[in-house]
């Protein structure tokens, strides 16, 4: 098992206010796998992700218990500085926004550097060596042209694909995908999920897929979670609980989805 | 609407408030607050420090300073609120105008406040009060005529932003009329740069009076403005401290509430 | 979804011939003007009365572009537009008739509602603009009517919108619409920023409406499912033009071009094992020829030099359509069907 958590609570104080974003929540994450976490909007399912290398600002956040054992460690205890080992080494992160999430006056190519630097030993030249090999293998063409692009040069699919292959250049074991396609057309949402199917492969690469979007998190995922208000309401795998849903909640969720009436013989 | 929490800057907001609050209550009652006849005229008082019977002494002619003092108040803030209240009435109708229409209109009346900023305001208003005279009212209009270029530049700049969200294109298609989405959905939501620049203003009118006042350009003796307070005050300055102190004092507590208050304003709005 | 065949006449509500719409791109230091976005391309479309036409692409195909012309928030570049017979005048002038009768719901419910204004005051005010309801107290009805329609209680009226949630916010946004008794209604990604479980009841909410008002809608969505599960007809665009228009079962039992294969295999309704050889291009530098020739697998040399026609190329089921009669499926590909 690469990633326990343990009754996790995140509680937010607003203006007089307590709010638990996640309520006791137990999650298991095995090596090699990939698990999804659904939920809607304040179901607490992006906190979680955040809550596992502790990136949720504390105030007005507090962790009020729990545990993350990661490779034999509690992330939620360990010391500051091996925390910033773990994030973005061990475990990556790949958000939602990717014109946000780049910086806009650095190179494509430096910022990749720099995250290489950053999570693994090696010389500048070989740094700039593995940057290459890693725009290619996230499938953009001509990489070592795009090394001294600028983001606002590259499509949004194409963002993506960098800041995904900055998430996977210190080979980390866990990737927490948070709404990685959310802010995508379709047709590039498809391309993104076959990469992250291809490398997850090659890597080996345990996944945290985390969406308001079923049909994305059936694609990737082999175990499905699913949240609501903080907790975690129903879990399985995936085929099971998207055809046989034992929660109430889980069952209206997957109701709401909009049906199309002309695939359904229902004229 | 933002909660009212007691934060650090809300202190200064508070503070300022207060002041100004006081101020006007003074202003407004100063013929029940003064002890003497601010305009007579005792000269066998001339120039007395601070007594029991005058409370902040007495000027050159024997006046009292203290009523003095009281009634500049009045004049003070009469001609900051109205200077203010000219420069945002021209400065909100040019700004929405320029605002909504854009193409030409626009670049015509940005143009136009180019060219008035080009003039140092100070000289400028020197030159046409000497043409036209030294009335209060006239102080008014011509602090107002020269003041309102930051306003439409304000309100011009909030309406290009507002322009494009989605309620006022949703007024186009129920088929407003542009006056109609102008004055009940542009302006309401412009408010808050509107009522901080007003603040500010105030402050702002009420000092550029006390300097053409002081220059003899403003309101004219025995009318007392606490800028015209001073010209007594430049004559006796070794002599009288009484009487550069308090006008001094009053235009600087005044100005600087205003201006807390305008600052404060500004945050508080800008955090909701 | 419910209209039978006979409700639906032939005549048209809207139609669009030839519309296209440019926007200058401007760059440099000098703000020159250094190229077109060419938004949409020489789009004809048809509306009839009581018709829900859905509008689906990714971005930058135009379709919310096409809806701004329609609403006539933007004047057509070159094309015409007619309403009931009528052509729309390009300008700012649209006659009020004409005007009450188009109206526009849009995406963000929360930016499409002056956050200073009660919802009652914003529900009345198209009311009293174009002077339906002479009295205060005949427009407190009406009001409160169209509250009732959306399924929001009458109290509502006195709340602001920041006091709503977000599926609230959206059914006042169209009730605000039907103020004014509407005949075409445009609906912008109406359940894009709203939870799957609240836009669900959001599509319940338009279907009920629509049988029961005699309206017409043109739904533009990215998201197929929600486009197929309410649409009668469909148009597919593709950086500005429409490359396949067609009654909702064929497009989705059987489409024709690429794109809409590309599109159902994407948002898993088909399991077709379509390639995809690229990403969209910018609307700036549109490829010549066929705009989607980047990414088709059909791609030949010719598609680089022509750009395909959409094509009426006949009815290709058995399965009657769901209007009843005959329509023509229009397709703009060289090789399809």
């Amino acid at each position: 098992m690469l990633l326990e958590i343990r009754r996790l609570t995140v509680e937010f104080q607003t203006a007089g206010e307590h709010v638990r974003a996640v309520d006791e929540v137990s999650l298991d994450i095995g090596q090699g796998e990939v698990v999804g976490l659904v939920g809607e909007s304040g179901s607490g399912k992006t906190t979680l992700g955040l809550a596992i290398t502790r990136l949720v600002p504390e105030p007005p956040a507090r962790i009020l218990q729990g545990e993350v054992q990661f490779d034999g460690e509690d992330l939620l205890r360990v010391p500051r500085h091996e925390l910033y080992q773990v994030r973005g080494g061990r475990i990556a992160y790949v958000f939602q926004e990717p014109s946000t999430s780049l910086n806009p006056v650095m190179t494509v190519g430096r910022q990749l550097v720099e995250m290489i630097d950053l999570h693994t030993t090696s010389r500048k030249a070989a740094a700039r060596t593995r940057a290459i090999e890693l725009l290619g293998h996230v499938g953009i063409p001509a990489p070592e042209e795009r090394m001294t692009s600028y983001p606002h040069e590259l499509s949004g699919g194409m963002k993506q694909r960098v800041m995904i292959a900055m998430a996977i250049a210190s080979r980390p074991r866990l990737l927490v995908a948070d709404e990685p396609t959310t802010a995508l057309d379709v047709t590039l949402e498809r391309q993104i999920v076959a990469l992250l199917k291809r490398l997850q492969q090659e890597l080996r690469l345990s996944i945290l897929v985390i969406s308001h979007s079923i049909h994305l998190v059936k694609q990737l995922a082999d175990r499905i979670a699913v949240m609501k208000e903080g907790r975690l309401v129903e879990q399985g795998s995936t085929g099971q609980v998207l055809t046989q849903p034992r929660h109430e909640y889980t069952q209206h969720l997957l109701a709401a989805q909009p049906k199309v009436a002309a695939l359904e013989g229902t004229l | 609407m933002p909660r009212i929490n007691f934060a650090k800057q809300n202190l200064w907001v508070w503070i300022g408030a207060t002041v100004i609050v006081s101020l006007t209550v003074v202003a407004v009652a100063a013929p029940l607050l003064a002890t003497h006849d601010p305009d007579a005229i005792q000269l066998s008082e001339a120039l007395l420090s601070p007594s029991a019977v005058h409370w902040l002494g007495t000027d050159s002619l024997g006046r009292d300073l203290y009523s003095r003092l009281l009634f500049g108040a009045r004049i003070s803030l009469l001609v900051g609120v109205g200077a203010v209240g000219v420069a945002i009435l021209i400065g909100v109708a040019l700004g929405l105008v320029a605002g909504w229409y854009g193409g030409f209109v626009d670049s015509l009346m940005m143009r136009a406040v180019d060219v008035m900023l080009c003039f140092p305001t100070f000289f400028l208003l020197l030159a046409i009060v000497a043409m036209v005279g030294q009335s209060v009212g006239n102080i008014i209009l011509i602090i107002g005529l020269t003041g309102w270029m930051g306003v439409t530049r304000l309100v011009r700049a909030e309406v290009l932003s507002l322009k494009e969200r989605e309620f006022i294109q949703a007024a186009r298609v129920l088929g407003m009329r542009p006056t109609r989405i102008m004055w009940r959905h542009l302006l309401p939501n412009a408010l808050s740069p509107i009522v901080v620049s007003t603040t500010l203003g105030i402050g702002s009118a009420i000092l550029v009076e006390s300097g053409l006042s002081f220059l003899g350009l403003g309101v004219q003796p025995p009318t007392p403005s606490w800028g015209n307070l001073l010209i007594d005050a430049k004559g006796t300055l070794g002599v009288a401290w009484w009487q550069t102190t308090f006008p001094g004092a009053a235009i600087l507590i005044t100005v600087l509430a205003f201006n807390l208050l305008g600052e404060g304003l500004r945050e508080r709005f800008g955090r909701s | 979804m419910d209209k039978t065949p006979s409700e639906r006449s032939d005549q048209s509500l809207l139609e669009l011939h030839g519309v296209s719409k440019q926007f200058p791109y401007r760059a440099g230091p000098f703000r020159r003007i250094a190229g077109f976005i060419h938004a949409v391309v020489d789009v004809d479309l048809l509306i009839r009365p009581g018709e829900i036409v859905g509008l689906v692409g990714e971005s930058g195909c135009g379709k919310t572009t096409l809806a701004k012309l329609i609403a006539q928030l933007e004047p057509v570049t070159t094309g015409e537009i007619r309403y009931r017979g009528e052509l729309l005048a390009n300008g700012r002038q649209i006659p009020p008739a004409i005007r009450r009768e188009i109206q526009l719901v849009f995406q963000d419910p929360t930016s499409s509602l002056d956050p200073r204004q009660r919802v009652g005051s914003a529900l009345a005010e198209p009311l009293l603009v174009h002077r339906l309801a002479t009295s205060a107290s005949e427009r407190d009805t009406t009001v409160h009517r169209l509250l009732d329609q959306v399924g929001l209680p009458s109290r509502y009226a006195r709340r602001y919108p920041h006091e709503l949630s977000g599926g609230e916010r959206q059914r006042v946004a169209i009730a605000r619409a039907l103020a004014l008794r509407p005949r075409l209604l445009l609906l912008d990604e109406p359940v894009a920023s709203l939870d799957v479980s609240v836009g669900a009841q959001i599509l319940e909410l338009l279907k009920t409406l629509h049988s029961q008002e005699r309206l017409s809608y043109l739904v533009i969505s990215h998201d197929l499912r929600v486009i197929g599960s309410i649409c009668h007809t469909i148009a597919v665009m593709y950086l500005g033009r429409i490359v396949e228009l067609a009654d909702a079962v064929q497009l989705f039992r059987q489409p024709w071009h690429p794109y809409t294969e590309l599109l159902l295999e994407s948002a898993g309704l088909r399991s077709a094992g379509v390639e995809d050889r690229g990403e969209i291009p910018s609307p700036l530098h549109p490829p010549t020829g066929c705009p989607f020739r980047t990414r088709c697998p059909l791609a030949e040399s010719l598609c680089e030099r022509q750009d395909p026609e959409l094509l009426e190329k006949g009815p290709s089921l058995p399965v009657p359509s769901q209007t009843g009669r005959q329509t023509g499926r229009l397709v703009a590909c060289h090789f399809r069907p």
